[in-house]
């Protein structure tokens, strides 16, 4: 009995202690995190969020993990919020399948090793010192396991703000030297005589210099209690700041490195929404945040699971989920292709560029697709298989948000110091989720879905059916050549096709019967491909001066042909006249012009450093003006098409320190430009369009068809195609210069393309030893009736279905594949060497098919 | 003029005499010295016009004056300024000038030989270039020879001694190379000591 009530009290004063531990700890963090940052830290798990607010327990729902609760939810979905952990997860209202944030079976990962507990952070910042060392953090352990955050509950979602870092009090919030009279008046008055004590123990006086130092101090206990007493005397920052600097110690001791950083998700529609608001971010004004990784595992796909990763690299790719291979390297590329304003000095493979900036995952029947829709042109899209890091295959994007760049002074290639962008971006980062099941839990279905999101976001409309598909033909007018005079060489321009033989190429066209010409005509004007500053048009009188050039727009005109001049705005040869330097020319992070150099295959490296081998890029805060001065002159001569050389694939920053100009805002005056072209020109061609570019655009050129083929791709997909087809008119590359012309062709058939010609009038020796020999096979002659009856044989197949959206692809056999249209017509392109048999329909050996009719299943 | 010709002629058939009656007898002309070195550019210049397709690797490549003028121009200028030098040491009675025109007369037979074997070429087939082969080295061959001969009669030396003036004439003409590269370089290097000094000043301020 006795023994009995013994260990009953003991139990009793174990679990009080314990309550008083816990209680005073939180309190304390509660405490000392309002006093730094003015409540936005503060909450251990368990309390901070009045429980009686949005929140609501959910524990009727089982498909949920334990521990989770409602935050909101509409007609479509559900959303839920773990507080403990603050992982995040919505459910599909329509199928039941939930996605998370973080992987629920995270603790049981074989592969990830010790960072496992990466596998429960929401985002991944790097920053920067003044030195350019990079730091990693994130946010599970340096806030979440802190409890260093809060919960907000929002219309329709909710809200967490993290504190990255350490907020708690340390040694560095006591000075380490004050002059005497400081000392006493600030501390040693305003504390009880033991405190006195204590103060003088810890901090030595100095007879000569009047001052007093701290002391190494060795326990935590000592210096927790140290603490307590600098607090009690009301000792502030402030005091701290002013004590250090009068003694002349640097300030960084001192400074408390953390970052506040907030994510919103929010439900609207059929859409999970995260946002993280950049302005509302806070961080040490030395430590840029230079990168900042967004939701890296969201509906992560584990290794066992069946699906595939898609990625938009080129037309797109697709990553089936599994174990990566040995020697793949995780997929990661910019969004937008690479920004040329900073200097690179090499560059070792020639890829495609991520045109549209999405990505998506599918796992089993259900499917996620996420679009930036803010901060897209800050972004960078990876992807990694298991393996890599740990049993999950994710794809995520990643943000630049401060721009960094090592300047070397002299040729030692060490001595590098970082230089930062100055003014920092001030947009937001916003993900838009969907979430796709059964039929549509694939690509086609993503691509159908963004495909709705441009319609709804720019107002685009299907095309007007024509009789026949648009046949492309681009022709070079004027090069620079090194000629000779009396064997003294000179650059000067030389006419491959003059503005009169275009219509002779026109009309030899026009006899084979082909109506739907769309003519672009590239280097017309400003001497030619290496187009100088275009604020004044000079045309050329190699060509065919303006007489020539009034010939060929009233001819065209006539015949009803579309006429698209090529114009360069973003880049410009450097031999240009007419512009100031300094205001024109956009800045690198080193402060000087930034150039688009050419690279050389063989070493990587730059092309030398000659004026021939790199153009001037245009600041884009310089865009509006220069687009103004060419519409104007251009106006004159009454064409009612233009096509864009560079708009529509390139982005370019500027870092002037004066008009700081970054990636987004520039995709900001591209986007105007374009409507203002659009309003003031009419038609618009451009290259190889981008997002923000193709939905002004009436026609898009050299179209990727193939994806980067790095390692860890498996297939190629044309999700690019599926998006655009019957919005705009589009073709690949140029046929005749492919190394393999019959597979491009096939190509076009599969992805609903278009197909384009890149000629010149004269022979195509003329561009030997120019810059322009990739040209070698080019005379218009040697290809017009493989021309024709390429085209005849692609019209026969698309001409019915060039007004209807592509709406299914897929691979049904080795090599083969199926394009679907609206209207239940199907083709069937088989690359094989021999006839396949493909469900159930015989196709000839590279050849395709047309099925009418069901869906051809 | 024609008799200038006529002398240049002569010197390349009788060198000896030839050399002894330019400098002493005063017969040589820097005028016509000059005026063969210029036929000689000529003569590469239509090598490179004429010269069959057989014997002509970069046929089709634009010819440039300049590159031509650099080949005939820059070794004759060395030649003369190393020989000069060495000469001066080495007692030789020859003037700077005597230098220069023995130089250019000893030329001629270049012209006198490419010339029409650079016609020839467009009707020999390749089986036949060891003749082509073979007469180009007999130019090269009797211009040097004239070379050594005119060193030797306008510095009076012994052959042997003429023989350790040419090889040292050659190993100075290295060593001026040399010294002109290494002028280049150390000027670069200052340039980019100078670039750098501009960047810091630029960028750190």
């Amino acid at each position: 009995m006795k023994n009995k009530r013994i260990y009953t009290v003991f139990i009793l004063i174990f679990i009080i202690t314990c309550t008083i531990t816990t209680s005073t700890f939180t309190e304390q963090v509660q405490g000392e995190g309002g006093h730094l940052n003015a409540g936005t830290v503060s909450t251990t798990a368990t309390d901070g969020v009045d429980a009686g607010s949005v929140m609501e327990a959910v524990a009727a729902n089982e498909n949920v993990q334990p521990g989770m609760e409602l935050a909101a939810e509409n007609d479509f979905l559900e959303l839920f919020i773990d507080k403990t952990t603050t992982v995040a997860a919505v459910k599909d209202k329509k199928s039941g399948k939930i996605w998370y944030t973080n992987p629920p079976a995270w603790e049981d990962d074989t592969m990830a090793g010790s960072s496992k507990s990466k596998l429960m952070t929401q985002f991944t910042i790097t920053y920067a010192n003044n030195n350019g060392a990079i730091t990693v953090i994130d946010n599970y352990e340096q806030s979440i396991l802190k409890g260093q955050y809060v919960i907000e509950p929002l219309k329709n979602g909710v809200k967490v703000v993290y504190t990255l870092g350490n907020v708690k009090k340390g040694i560095e919030d006591i000075p380490k030297k004050l002059s005497n009279e400081r000392f006493k008046s600030k501390l040693l008055d305003r504390v009880d005589g033991n405190e006195q004590k204590e103060l003088k123990r810890r901090f030595s006086y100095i007879k000569e210099e009047n001052t007093w130092v701290r002391r190494e101090i060795n326990t935590p206990q000592a210096v927790e209690k140290l603490i307590q007493i600098v607090d009690k005397a009301g000792y502030t920052k402030d005091d701290l700041i002013k004590d250090t600097l009068d003694n002349g110690i640097p300030l960084e001791g001192i400074e408390k490195k953390f970052f506040v950083i907030p994510i919103e998700y929010t439900l609207d529609q059929e859409h999970l929404v995260a946002r993280i608001p950049v302005s509302e971010i806070k961080y040490p004004k030395e430590y840029p945040i230079v990168k900042m990784d967004v939701l890296e595992l969201f509906g992560a796909g584990h290794h066992e699971q069946s699906g595939y990763i898609f990625v938009p690299d080129g037309s797109g790719a697709v990553i089936h989920l599994g174990l990566a291979d040995k020697g793949a390297n995780r997929f990661n590329a910019p969004v937008y292709g690479e920004d040329r304003t900073m200097f690179s000095g090499e560059k070792r493979n020639e890829n495609e560029n991520i045109l549209l900036p999405v990505y998506g995952m599918k796992q089993g029947d259900q499917a996620w697709f996420a679009i930036i829709e803010e901060g897209d042109a800050l972004a960078s899209i990876q992807a990694y298989k298991a393996g890599m890091q740990n049993s999950y295959n994710s794809v995520f994007s990643t943000f630049d948000l401060t721009k960094m760049e090592f300047i070397t002074l002299g040729n030692t290639m060490n001595s590098g110091y970082p230089a930062f962008q100055k003014k920092l971006y001030n947009g937001d980062i916003q993900l838009r989720y969907t979430f796709l099941r059964g039929d549509e839990a694939n690509y086609s279905g993503m691509a159908r879905c963004y495909q709705n999101y441009l319609i709804e976001k720019y107002k685009m409309n299907m095309q007007k059916l024509q009789q026949d598909i648009p046949f492309f033909v681009e022709t070079i007018g004027a090069i620079k050549k090194v000629k000779s005079f009396m064997g003294i060489r000179y650059k000067g321009l030389d006419a491959l096709t003059t503005y009169e033989e275009n219509i002779e190429i026109l009309q030899e066209l026009q006899k084979a019967d082909i109506h739907n010409i769309q003519l672009k005509v590239s280097g017309w004007f400003n001497e030619g491909m290496n187009q100088k500053f275009p604020t004044d048009i000079k045309l050329e009188k190699v060509l065919g001066g303006s007489k020539g050039f009034n010939q060929l727009v009233k001819y065209a005109k006539d015949a009803n042909i579309g006429l698209y001049p090529d114009v360069s705005f973003l880049t410009f040869d450097s031999h240009a006249s007419g512009f100031t330097r300094r205001r024109y020319v956009a800045e690198t992070l080193e402060g000087k012009a930034a150039k688009e150099y050419k690279y050389n295959a063989a070493t990587f490296g730059v092309d030398g450093r000659k004026d021939e081998y790199f153009r001037f890029i245009l600041s884009p805060s310089q865009l509006p003006y220069v687009v103004h001065s060419f519409t104007n002159q251009y106006k004159k001569y009454n064409v009612n098409g233009i096509s864009l050389r560079d708009i529509g694939d390139r982005i370019y920053s500027d870092f002037n320190e004066k008009k700081t100009v970054d990636r987004q805002d520039a995709l900001k005056t591209v986007e105007e430009q374009l409507n203002k072209i659009k309003t003031d020109i009419g038609s618009i061609l451009v290259n190889k369009g981008n997002a923000a570019t193709v939905p002004y655009a009436d026609f898009v050129l050299n179209v990727p068809q193939e994806h980067s083929w790095y390692m860890i791709e498996d297939e190629r997909v044309p999700f690019y195609q599926m998006v655009f087809h019957g919005f705009v008119g589009y073709a690949g590359s140029p046929i005749n210069l492919s190394s393999d012309h019959k597979k491009d062709f096939l190509r076009a058939i599969e992805v609903g393309s278009s197909i384009y010609f890149q000629w010149i009038y004269d022979d195509a020796s003329a561009t030997k030893a120019t810059d322009f020999d990739y040209m070698y096979s080019s005379n218009y002659k040697g290809w017009l009736d493989a021309a024709i009856a390429y085209y005849q044989k692609a019209n026969a197949v698309l001409r019915e279905v060039q007004n209807q959206k592509m709406v299914g692809h897929s691979k049904i056999g080795d090599d083969v594949y199926k394009t679907d249209y609206e209207k239940g017509i199907s083709v069937i392109v088989n690359y094989n060497k021999e006839p396949v048999t493909a469900n159930g329909i015989y196709v000839e050996a590279e050849g395709y098919k047309i099925v009418r009719g069901g869906n051809g299943e | 003029m024609i008799k200038s010709i006529q002398f240049a002629l002569h010197i390349t058939t009788h060198p000896i005499d030839g050399f002894w009656d330019m400098k002493y007898e005063k017969r040589g002309r820097l005028k016509t010295a000059i005026f063969i070195i210029f036929l000689t550019f000529m003569t590469f210049i239509f090598e490179k016009l004429v010269t069959g397709f057989t014997f002509h690797p970069q046929y089709n490549q634009s010819l440039n004056v300049f590159f031509e003028l650099r080949k005939v121009l820059l070794p004759f200028i060395l030649f003369c300024l190393a020989n000069w030098s060495i000469t001066t040491l080495m007692d030789g009675e020859g003037k700077a000038k005597d230098i220069v025109m023995a130089a250019g007369y000893a030329l001629t037979p270049l012209i006198l030989i490419r010339v029409p074997l650079a016609i020839l070429t467009n009707f020999l087939t390749l089986k036949e270039a060891t003749y082509v082969n073979m007469l180009m080295a007999i130019a090269v061959f009797w211009a040097g020879f004239l070379l050594f001969i005119g060193m030797m009669t306008i510095h009076q030396y012994t052959v042997t001694k003429t023989v350790f003036t040419m090889l040292f004439t050659a190993v100075s003409m290295g060593i001026i190379i040399f010294i002109c590269m290494i002028f280049f370089s150390l000027i670069t290097e200052i340039i980019g000591f100078l670039y750098t000094i501009y960047n810091e000043f630029v960028i750190r301020l």
